[in-house]
């Protein structure tokens, strides 16, 4: 094989050169080429190593459906690996490499594994490489690995930016050939607004659409038709939603700034046509995969659309009619075609005459079995009607076995495609009333039958929405001959491999084997076999592969079925997936009104959620040990300052506001004083524990509930769905005011004193004792006071709207810096909750109810709410069930959240009874203390038990102890 | 896209049975006609009512005093009004690409008359943040948006139009 520019081509004339390069060679190129042609055209014939057996491959295709000539584009960060050369326009400086070879692609010292080929036929990973141990596949699996495969994703960071749009239209056109683009000018011209989306970059009709198609895309212009090239549609999905895939900087040698690489649509059309077209298929005969056989529409396309003869003396092997519409167009290319070889036994008087005026020799009723040459073709030995086997000298051999629909996306409208007999191919099924195939994708095989069908689909689609159709002019165009091969698909088998799926190494031989093994029905074919998978995704070998079962099985086709056509059609590369949510734009940031004065100040942030918080403000030279250390220790021995704006907060107004909450507490809320709050559960309906949180009664009628950090949107999605499903007759509203507020903990034995300092009010205990509500200013900031602790200390927490937050918070830090207050983080505010063993994210991990909690006393027996009716059910009061209690570590060790909680030493542990919830260090006790969720645990407290955590060798003696470590009664914080 | 001021944010809830009455109280006190349905705004100034639901309307009034008497007004056995004004960020996108960047942000079919200048729409989303958005002309839209993703989104919008501030695109 050898391909070389035709000098009399039009594309050739007048055009500047550019300069590439592949796996390292310096070439040119001219514009318009692809990657393929511009190779081609230099006289590359070796493209590629196949996946399993490392055999030479050449170009078989000239589009997206190319199985072998893979490369790897770009370096660095923007190498790309995989992309078919056919599809990657070329420009000034690309650089690709050939892959799936060691040390180059002219000699790739991996192909010694075709020697090994008998052992590694269909299914040979169920069945070979087992033995002689039970362990030795896990012994060969790796190797293996690394001898197959494609190329290698790059380790670097994607440059590249990548947009993401909505798009609406009244009408999608997939596919701008000449049933689609009739399409579109119906359905335009018919007062719809048209989006046509196709995937090449080159919209312009050849021959005689040329000037047609120049008319129509000026036409469709003129409408307001959005035309998108290079833009694959490569799914279909519920509700006419389509997803696509623009290819906006693929064809320069990187994105202009702020110009994105990719750009992906989401496409929601009222009617979609599919004008997706056809797919040449190959044939399948001994030697098929050497680098010279190509498909005879790609040998055409290469010499039409970019002057390059794919070989010097080509020859065409076919079964039907449309090769010879192919040779003639090489011919008037200048491509000299040796011979025309028809399996059939009379083809017509037509295709006789083609043959005849192109000066090729026609053999008909013969077969090829074997190709010769090396790496590249450089003959074939063709069998004749006679038996006798000749040899023709030929460096490219054009194949066509037919045409296939692509109807991958018209499967994906839930319509399972047929099987046409006439067509020896699937045709889309009978697909929704919002989706059309037209053209050739439904196997029309005359250009004026496509350009008709395309521009009745477009009326149509018109039609549906409700306009009235007109119909397009549409060009006359010549009929073509379009005979086809009936018979069933039989392999030609001789000494040579026969190919099936070239990207896969799948042969005849593979498909054979999987029939005689049982394999025959198509998923299993797929599976065993290996077939239509990897990045081609089975375009050219699918329908040979279900023809050669069925003919194995003596079967139609339709009975052995079509795999499920799954999206994408072609690759989309992960950063369009991504789209601009990527790095730390991946997901958004959530700011408390404080966090720029935590961040100035020390404090080690962290993600909670959406929200960062701070564990801890770092002074100079302290650990985040020592600091939370000494946080919690100001907090026990004067005050702190927490910022906990994170709480969920919703707003609850309305006459049936008490009765509302009391359903969905498990404890009484009705009851609930105005000006007073009261701590609540949550249950689910299952009667295990949902959230909890604290409600205050600000009036008659409206109350403020918080929720914990990361149950608030959860929780508020819950209250409204009960509103607007289950109670609608309730007068109540529900409003998210979670950022309204800015929020702070002060607590600490002086925070009275603190707080006095910051505002007028009387805060006495007697003007707002514990669980109190008070409004109040500090200076010109409105301040709302309750008296809540969740550290077990004096404590107030202090809302204002969030505008006002990071000036109340400097206020009251400035005002108790004499009096010892730090700030404290979530860490500190963790040791403080688990010595007095308030219950958080890690014990709320949605498996326990209230019984394991110890909070039995909350669940009412007065009243129904959300979960009363399973709360109490015999599972969750069994007295073996995991119940709350405090650990001691008693060598004063560091204990493990997440470690098993056992009896029995280290050497000889017992069962598990329980896990360690959460761990700290307690000021209050110097010593590592933790929580832990215990079989039976209320009866074992007084019992030594064990902190086991094998997976970091840790086996801690701890005593088991009430979980209320600190202060039992709360006589710290209610100090009235 | 720039960060807008904005007058009192409310929510305002009318129970069913009292819709009228609470559509009443409130055009009163703000001189501004209540919009009907879901998606629709009225303007008054630079005082804004739009519908979020049935009997549920999102209020950004200019005249403060105006705002905290329609609050104080509202009987709570015909409705209730929840303060949002420190909940809400406000951001105005505007010139000649902004409608490629609304549509980027909001799977919403602008081209069709319902969406187009006066329409207020909701549950957009980006990056799954919430939000609000009104569209007051054709290429200029109004967005409010959780303070406390304020930033995010300000972020999110700016990478949005960057492809806009490219040079013309081959």
């Amino acid at each position: 094989m050898s391909g070389f520019r035709l000098e009399d081509g039009n594309a050739s004339v007048g055009l500047q050169t550019i300069s590439f390069s592949f796996d390292g060679k310096s070439m040119q190129g001219l514009p318009g080429d692809t990657l393929a042609s511009a190779l081609l055209a230099n006289g590359v014939s070796l493209f590629g190593r196949s996946f399993k057996y490392h055999r030479p491959r050449g170009l078989l295709s000239a589009g997206w459906e190319e199985p072998n000539a893979l490369v790897t584009l770009g370096t660095g960060a923007r190498a790309e690996p995989n992309i078919p050369a056919t599809t990657i326009e070329l420009f000034a400086g690309l650089t690709a490499v050939s892959q799936n070879r060691w040390p180059s692609l002219a000699f790739d010292a991996m192909s010694i594994t075709g020697l090994a080929s008998p052992m590694l036929s269909a299914g040979f990973y169920y069945k070979t490489f087992m033995g002689p141990t039970k362990r030795a596949w896990m012994w060969f699996e790796p190797m293996i690995r690394r001898a197959a495969g494609l190329g290698s994703a790059p380790s670097k960071p994607d440059p590249d930016s990548y947009a993401a749009r909505n798009h609406f239209t009244d009408v999608l056109v997939v596919g701008a050939g000449p049933a689609g683009i009739a399409a579109a000018l119906a359905a335009a011209q018919s007062g719809a607004r048209v989006t046509l989306a196709e995937q090449s970059s080159n919209i312009a009709g050849s021959g005689d659409l040329a000037t047609w198609t120049l008319n129509a895309l000026a036409d469709l212009k003129a409408r307001g038709v959005l035309i998108l090239p290079r833009t694959t549609v490569f799914g279909l999905y519920d509700g006419t939603t389509l997803g696509a895939i623009e290819r906006v900087a693929d064809h320069l040698s990187a994105p202009l700034p702020g110009m994105p690489r990719q750009r992906f649509w989401t496409i929601r059309a009222r009617q979609i046509v599919l004008a997706t077209g056809a797919l040449e298929r190959p044939l399948v005969f001994a030697g098929n995969d050497r680098p010279g056989v190509m498909l005879a529409d790609a040998v055409r396309r290469y010499a039409v659309d970019h002057a390059v003869a794919a070989g010097r003396e080509v020859t065409v092997f076919t079964n039907n009619d449309s090769a010879y519409s192919a040779a003639a167009a090489m011919h008037r290319a200048g491509v000299r075609v040796r011979a025309v070889i028809d399996q059939r036994r009379a083809p017509s008087a037509t295709c006789v005459a083609c043959a005849k005026a192109l000066g090729a020799e026609m053999i008909s009723e013969a077969t090829i079995v074997a190709t010769h040459g090396r790496p590249a073709m450089s003959a074939i030995s063709v069998r004749t009607a006679d038996g006798r086997t000749r040899r023709i000298a030929s460096d490219c051999l054009a194949t066509s076995g037919g045409w296939t629909p692509v109807v991958h996306l018209a499967s994906q409208t839930g319509a399972p495609p047929t099987f046409d007999t006439d067509l020896g191919a699937f045709v889309p099924g009978t697909s929704p009333r919002d989706c059309q195939s037209a053209g050739s994708a439904r196997g029309l095989l005359q250009t004026a039958d496509c350009l008709s069908d395309g521009a009745t689909a477009g009326a149509e689609a018109a039609t549906r929405i409700g306009l009235t159709a007109v119909r397009p002019d549409l060009p006359a165009i010549a009929l073509h001959p379009v005979g086809l091969q009936s018979e069933p698909l039989r392999a030609i088998v001789g000494r040579q491999k026969a190919f099936v799926d070239f990207q896969n190494d799948v042969t005849a031989a593979d498909i054979l084997q999987a029939h005689a093994e049982g394999f025959q029905a198509v998923e299993h074919l797929k599976r065993y076999t290996t077939l239509g998978m990897g990045t081609d995704q089975g375009k050219t070998s699918n329908i040979n592969a279900i023809r050669l079962m069925a003919a194995a099985t003596g079967c139609e086709p339709a009975a052995v079925g079509a795999t499920r056509f799954r999206p994408p059609f072609t690759p989309v590369s992960l950063g369009a997936l991504a789209g601009p949510h990527a790095g730390h734009h991946l997901q958004p940031a959530r700011r408390t009104p404080m966090q720029g004065w935590h961040e100035a100040n020390g404090g080690l942030m962290t993600p909670v959620g959406t929200w960062h918080r701070p564990r801890a403000y770092l002074r100079e030279g302290e650990t985040l040990h020592d600091a939370y250390i000494r946080e919690a220790r100001s907090v026990r021995n004067a005050a702190g300052l927490c910022d906990v704006s994170t709480l969920g907060k919703i707003d609850v107004q309305g006459p049936d506001s008490a009765q509302f909450l009391d359903r969905v507490y498990s404890n009484p809320m009705a009851s609930l004083s105005v000006g007073k709050a009261r701590y609540g559960v949550m249950l689910r309906e299952d009667g295990m524990m949902f959230d909890d949180g604290t409600v205050w009664r600000l009036a008659d009628h409206r109350y403020l509930i918080t929720t914990t950090t990361g149950g608030a949107g959860a929780v508020m999605l819950h209250l409204e769905s009960l509103l607007a499903l289950h109670w609608p007759e309730l007068r109540v509203c529900v409003t998210s005011t979670t950022t309204q507020w800015a929020g702070m903990s002060l607590a600490g034995p002086r925070a009275r004193d603190v707080l006095a300092r910051v505002t007028d009010a009387d805060i006495s205990a007697q003007a707002i004792p514990f669980m109190g509500i008070a409004q109040a200013r500090a200076g010109e900031i409105p301040l709302t006071i309750a008296r809540l602790s969740f550290s077990g200390e004096l404590a107030f927490e202090l809302f204002t709207p969030s505008t006002h937050g990071v000036d109340l918070w400097g206020r009251v830090i400035e005002a108790g810096k004499p009096l010892g207050l730090v700030p404290y983080g979530i860490e500190a505010l963790g040791a403080l909750r688990i010595e007095k063993g308030h219950v958080a994210g890690a014990e709320l991990d949605g498996r326990v109810s209230p019984h394991n909690l110890g909070l039995s006393t909350m669940l009412s027996k007065r009243k129904a709410y959300i979960g009363s009716a399973l709360a109490n059910r015999e599972g969750l009061l069994d007295r073996d069930r995991y119940e709350l209690v405090g650990l001691l570590s008693v060598a004063g060790t560091p204990l493990q959240a997440g470690a098993h909680v056992v009896t029995g030493s280290a050497g000889a542990p017992g069962p598990s009874q329980g896990f360690v919830s959460s761990v700290t260090y307690s000021v209050a006790f110097d010593r590592e203390i933790a929580l832990a969720l215990v079989k039976g645990g209320k009866s074992r407290i007084g019992q030594r038990l064990f902190a086991a955590d094998p997976v970091r060798g840790k086996h801690h003696a701890v005593d088991c102890v009430d979980p209320h470590f600190l202060d039992p009664k709360g006589e710290r914080m209610k100090d009235d | 896209m720039i960060d807008s001021t904005h007058g009192t944010l409310l929510m305002l809830v009318a129970w069913p049975h009292s819709i009228a009455e609470i559509r009443s109280v409130a055009e009163a006190h703000l001189g501004l006609a209540l919009p009907d349905g879901p998606g629709h705004s009225t303007r008054r100034g630079d005082s804004l009512a739009m519908t979020v639901a049935r009997g549920r309307w999102f209020l950004d009034i200019a005249d403060r005093q105006a705002a905290e008497t329609l609050c104080r007004d509202i009987p709570t056995d015909a409705g209730a009004t929840v303060d949002l004004t420190s909940a809400r960020t406000v951001f105005t996108l505007a010139g000649p690409h902004a409608l490629e960047v609304a549509r980027k942000l909001a799977a919403v079919d602008f081209d069709l008359p319902e969406n187009g200048p006066g329409a207020f729409i909701q549950g957009g989303s980006r990056h799954e943040v919430g939000f609000l958005m009104l569209r007051q002309q054709e290429g200029r839209f109004r967005l409010y948006v959780d303070s406390g993703y304020a930033g995010s989104f300000a972020e999110s919008l700016d990478l949005l139009s960057a492809e806009f501030r490219a040079v013309s695109i081959p």
